[in-house]
């Protein structure tokens, strides 16, 4: 025999089932179970009897969020919270204390609004705590009725949970497809269990009438009540009440003496009680915490009282002071039955005695009959509290409805309003919400500051994604037009700037406006604003190639706008990159410090992670990925751009796909892929003429430019460099760190035969390299000279060139770079007839090929080693790493010993050795041996 | 001795065997502590999750009591013909 039901429960021992099992599964993982049926099948029932049993077990955390609590900002989260502040608040870092302290109300907002994302996570942080003692169900019934912040914080953490013991118990009504919370995307679907509840049997309806209103029907009647409630048992409770009152028999054939609908049935279940109960039950239903104080309050009486025929007809309980309806729809049922004059005084009265600002708020617009100058003051003060605590969705709501409320004659307060719920839709994450408001105001506007504003704003929402070109027009505008708002100015012309920048058009005009937008943040006094202006400034500067750029930099790092405090400053979406630490990452990538970028890279990812700003990560990851292309990490620079790339998609960023396609196209083409790296480019290139983004263009052509030299094909390369040299040169570009495309267009140049272009084109490059001592410009222009001293006939200076660049090779670790000049000068030497040199630097350029998965160069080190003296036969030099090798096999170690001993895997080692055995006539360890002693000490051809 | 129908809420899945020996074991309980009462048959209807259960006793009252040691939640007891 089964356990028995809870108490009342009944025609659900499947479903009960099913609930108990959630505690113990969770020892496999996460779990979810979603209840679900139409309202009034006893889904709330269900849910409390899973909650009971799982208390027993394991901790629950509950919330039980009710219509109209759906428009107040993390009400279920404070509901989930409440009764382990204690357990969890020591254990979370200090931030995600702050920002969850004050988006519970818990502490007053001072200071900055927390970042929805680090609310975000101290949930998960607490979740984690938690479950570290045991196992954690959340529950919540009536999930529909989640308010936005709160469903959001729980969708993060759902995707969040890895392997901890956490299970999910929801109800929710039946209607949606999707999974809740996105329960489809953060679990797998065998963790995802639906409990459906349906309808009740005749038997169980039966026995739900006996036990709750002690009716005992006749067959046909219960047959009757049935088959109309659908077997929906707070619906055949319903009839059963009304059939109490009415007629005891029914005649069969006839219809039940009962109200047809729902909403009459419930209706009629309140019409009967007191006219001065009624008023009081729709007070209770409007307000988002009823208690008896405060329905007393609104009806200006003493409530308890007033409610006891409400409690006796169990229309509502009483908890403590606390007012609950016993379902639902009772509640909306209550509200319903006011007209509309009945409901705005009723919301009027409520306005006064609550307390909360928001809520007060809400109620004042809901009483609202027409536009009216205080409410609408009223809602923007509750719309910037919300925001104060972190709720801009919550703030972005107010600000319309105050919006709406506006009279129209005060179109000045109109527009700011209309530009401020903008922006708290672009932080609440709406962006097309925002975009169609910001739009709106710059249509109906005069030209003026506000103008001004409304244009920025819409600038930088197209800069982030769409076309670069049109935020810069917008921009543009927007400095006209903004002439006495400094701080509105400041923002248009910072913007012009970066996009200008971006564009990679005009980078001495990109500097003014960047001088310009720092000088008017100075006068402003807005340190956030100074910094990220100061560090996008510095990388214009840099791309100028001008010392300055170091030093303003520096000054913007000093500003040091911490994370903690990073969010005051108006509608920062992209939080990520305005630390003046990713930028100054980026800016050390151009001065050859790889490991300081790479490791500011790595700083910024883990904050954008923690933030969950993925809108920053592309830009991230295209940096990282270029990093770690340059150290020569090319599989890890792939995954990045790739990576990057999904980023760039997911948050709606074309403008920045170009970009990392581009990165992908540069590193397939190194590897040798030319299909997978001219698709990527074109991709690239297609995208970066949708957006204006130039830096996509550039990368998209150098990564073809450079297949083309790979391939031997100079032409090609010149055909496609050549254009992209002449662009970012009137650009302005002079950094050599972000043209490393130009030593290509060299080599094609010399290969081609040009040599006079080719000298004009070097003279450029090492004046630059010179004046900014960098490294491996310095290096690259080195192999430059000698290949086209080498083209000039004289191997001695192309023999000095390629010295001293293997000399500035050494400052800056970049091994494909040097293995190009190795292999430069093994075909020197060779063509000079020093074989042994040009064996070594060619053995050695082959082996860092090889290693680096360079197919196509590593084919061409080869060609140059076979037209070293033909005979294979003994008297073959080894190179360095084979003689290594050779020893090692022959000191008696097996393969994967000399693997590991060389830093190689033993597929390479394996290569290495048939090639070697090849190269020497030979075929076994016995025999390597006894050559290698042999090869010792002699000198051969 | 009258004929009583005994309608009684029964949820999925009990078994119809096992409906049967608890009514028997529970009528002959009562007779042996004096009440005369006797088993008939039960009818079992899984869709509507109910069960009809046909006694023979001198009351409604001894039906009562043997539903309830059979352990049948009796909803309706009424009088019939068989």
């Amino acid at each position: 025999m089964g356990t028995a039901a809870p108490a009342g429960i009944f025609g659900r021992e499947s479903q009960l089932e099913t609930l108990r099992g959630l505690p113990a599964s969770l020892a496999d993982g996460p779990a979810a179970l979603v209840i679900e049926g139409e309202a009034g099948i006893g889904k709330t029932t269900l849910w409390r009897a899973g909650v009971a049993a799982a208390r027993d077990s394991v901790r629950v955390l509950v919330s039980s969020p009710v219509e109209v609590e759906a428009k107040l900002s993390y009400a279920a989260l404070v509901d989930l919270l409440q009764d382990v502040f204690d357990d969890i608040l020591p254990d979370l870092p200090s931030p995600q204390r702050r920002a969850l302290e004050v988006a519970l109300l818990l502490e007053e907002a001072a200071g900055p609004p927390p970042d929805q994302r680090t609310v975000d996570l101290a949930f998960l942080t607490a979740v984690r705590t938690l479950a570290q003692e045991g196992s954690v169900v959340i529950a919540i019934d009536d999930v529909q009725w989640l308010d936005v912040p709160s469903a959001g914080v729980l969708q993060f953490a759902a995707r969040r949970l890895g392997h901890l013991q956490v299970g999910l118990l929801l109800s929710r009504r039946s209607g949606a497809m999707d999974a809740p919370l996105g329960l489809d995307r953060a679990l797998p679907d065998d963790r995802v269990v639906r409990v459906d509840v349906g309808p009740l049997s005749l038997g169980a309806v039966h026995r739900l009438l006996t036990e709750r209103l002690a009716l005992a029907l006749s067959r046909p009647v219960l047959v009757r009540v049935h088959e109309t409630s659908g077997g929906n048992p707070f619906v055949a409770l319903e009839i059963g009440r009304a059939l109490e009152g009415a007629a005891p028999s029914v005649s069969p054939g006839e219809p039940l003496p009962v109200p047809r609908t729902l909403e009459e049935l419930v209706s009629g279940r309140i019409a009967g009680l007191p006219g001065a109960t009624g008023e009081a039950l729709a007070a209770a239903a409007a307000l988002s915490q009823p208690t008896l104080a405060l329905v007393g309050a609104a009806v200006a009486a003493d409530a308890r009282p007033l409610l006891e025929p409400a409690v006796e007809a169990d229309v509502v309980l009483l908890d403590s002071d606390r007012v609950h309806f016993t379902h639902p729809l009772l509640a909306s049922a209550a509200y319903s039955r006011l007209d509309l004059l009945d409901r705005r005084r009723l919301h009027r009265r409520l306005a006064e005695v609550v307390e909360d600002i928001e809520e007060g708020a809400r109620h004042l617009a809901l009483a609202a009959e027409a536009p009216d100058q205080e409410v609408s003051a009223v809602l923007e003060q509750a719309a910037s509290r919300a925001r104060k605590r972190g709720a801009p969705h919550a703030a972005a709501e107010l600000a319309e409805q105050a919006l709406h409320l506006t009279p129209s004659e005060l179109t000045d307060q109109a527009l700011r309003l209309k530009i401020q719920a903008a922006g708290h839709h672009f932080e609440a994450g709406d962006a097309s919400r925002a975009q169609v408001l910001l739009e709106e105001a710059v249509a109906s506007a005069p030209p003026g500051p506000r103008r001004a504003e409304a244009l920025t704003r819409l600038a930088r929402a197209r800069a982030f994604g769409a076309d670069l070109r049109v935020a810069a027009a917008l921009y543009g505008e927007a400095i006209a037009e903004a002439a006495d708002a400094p701080s509105v100015r400041a923002d248009a012309e910072g913007g012009l700037a970066v996009a200008h920048m971006r564009m990679l058009d005009d980078l001495p005009a990109a500097a003014r406006h960047a001088g310009v937008a720092t000088e008017l943040a100075e006068r402003c006094g807005d340190r956030f604003m100074l910094a990220e202006f100061l560090a996008g400034w510095s990388l214009i500067e840099g791309l100028l190639g001008q010392a300055r750029a170091q030093q303003l930099m520096q000054r913007a790092g000093d500003l040091d706008t911490s994370a903690d405090e990073v969010g005051v400053a108006p509608y920062y979406f992209l939080r990520g990159l305005s630390g003046a630490s990713f930028m100054a990452g980026v800016l050390a990538v151009w001065h050859d410090d790889l490991d300081g970028a790479r490791s500011r890279f790595r700083a910024a990812r883990e904050r954008a992670a923690e933030f969950g700003d993925e809108g920053s990560l592309a830009l991230i990851l295209r940096w990282a990925s270029y990093a770690e292309w340059l150290l020569g990490n090319w599989d890890e620079a792939l995954r990045l751009a790739d990576d990057g790339y999904d980023a760039a998609v997911q948050t709606g960023q074309p403008s920045q796909q170009a970009v990392l396609a581009g990165m992908r196209a540069l590193v397939l083409a190194h590897l040798g892929n030319a299909e997978g790296a001219v698709e990527a480019a074109d991709r690239a290139l297609r995208l970066a003429g949708e957006t204006g983004a130039m830096f996509g263009t550039m990368l998209g052509v150098s990564a073809l430019g450079f297949l083309q030299l790979s391939r031997s094909d100079p032409f090609g390369a010149h055909e496609r460099l050549a254009p992209l040299v002449e662009r970012l040169e009137a650009a302005g570009v002079k950094e050599p760190g972000a043209a490393r495309y130009l030593p290509d267009e060299i080599e094609a140049l010399v290969a081609l035969g040009r040599l006079e272009e080719a000298q004009a084109l070097l003279n450029r490059l090492e004046r630059r390299a010179r004046n900014l001592d960098r490294p491996s410009a310095l290096a690259a222009a080195g192999r430059c000279r000698g290949l086209l001293a080498a083209a000039r006939g004289g191997p001695a200076p192309a023999r000095v060139a390629l010295g001293e660049a293997l000399a500035q090779h050494e400052r800056v670790s970049i091994p494909f770079e040097r293995a190009r000049t190795l292999l430069a000068l093994g075909a020197v030497e060779r063509r000079a007839k020093q074989w042994r040199s040009a064996r070594a630097a060619l053995a050695e350029a082959l082996a860092v090929f090889e290693q680096l998965g360079a197919e196509l160069w590593a084919e061409r080190a080869r060609a140059e080693l076979a037209r070293i003296g033909g005979r294979r036969a003994a008297g073959t030099l080894l190179t360095t790493t084979e003689r290594r090798l050779a020893e090692l096999v022959a000191e008696g170690r097996s393969n994967k010993e000399v693997a590991a001993a060389l830093f190689l895997t033993p597929r390479t080692v394996e290569t290495k050795l048939s090639r070697m055995y090849a190269k020497l006539g030979i075929r076994s360890r016995t025999e390597l041996a006894y050559r290698l002693s042999r090869e010792d000490g002699t000198e051969k051809v | 001795m009258t004929s009583f129908l005994v309608e009684s809420y029964t949820s999925t899945p009990t078994a119809l065997g096992e409906i049967k020996a608890r009514a028997r074991q529970a009528s002959a309980e009562l007779e042996r502590e004096g009440t005369r009462i006797r088993y008939v048959r039960s009818i079992l209807i899984p869709g509507d999750e109910i069960c009809l259960h046909l006694f023979q006793a001198p009351s409604a009252e001894a039906v009562r009591e043997v539903s309830e040691r059979a352990g049948f939640s009796a909803q309706r007891i009424v009088e019939a013909v068989e």
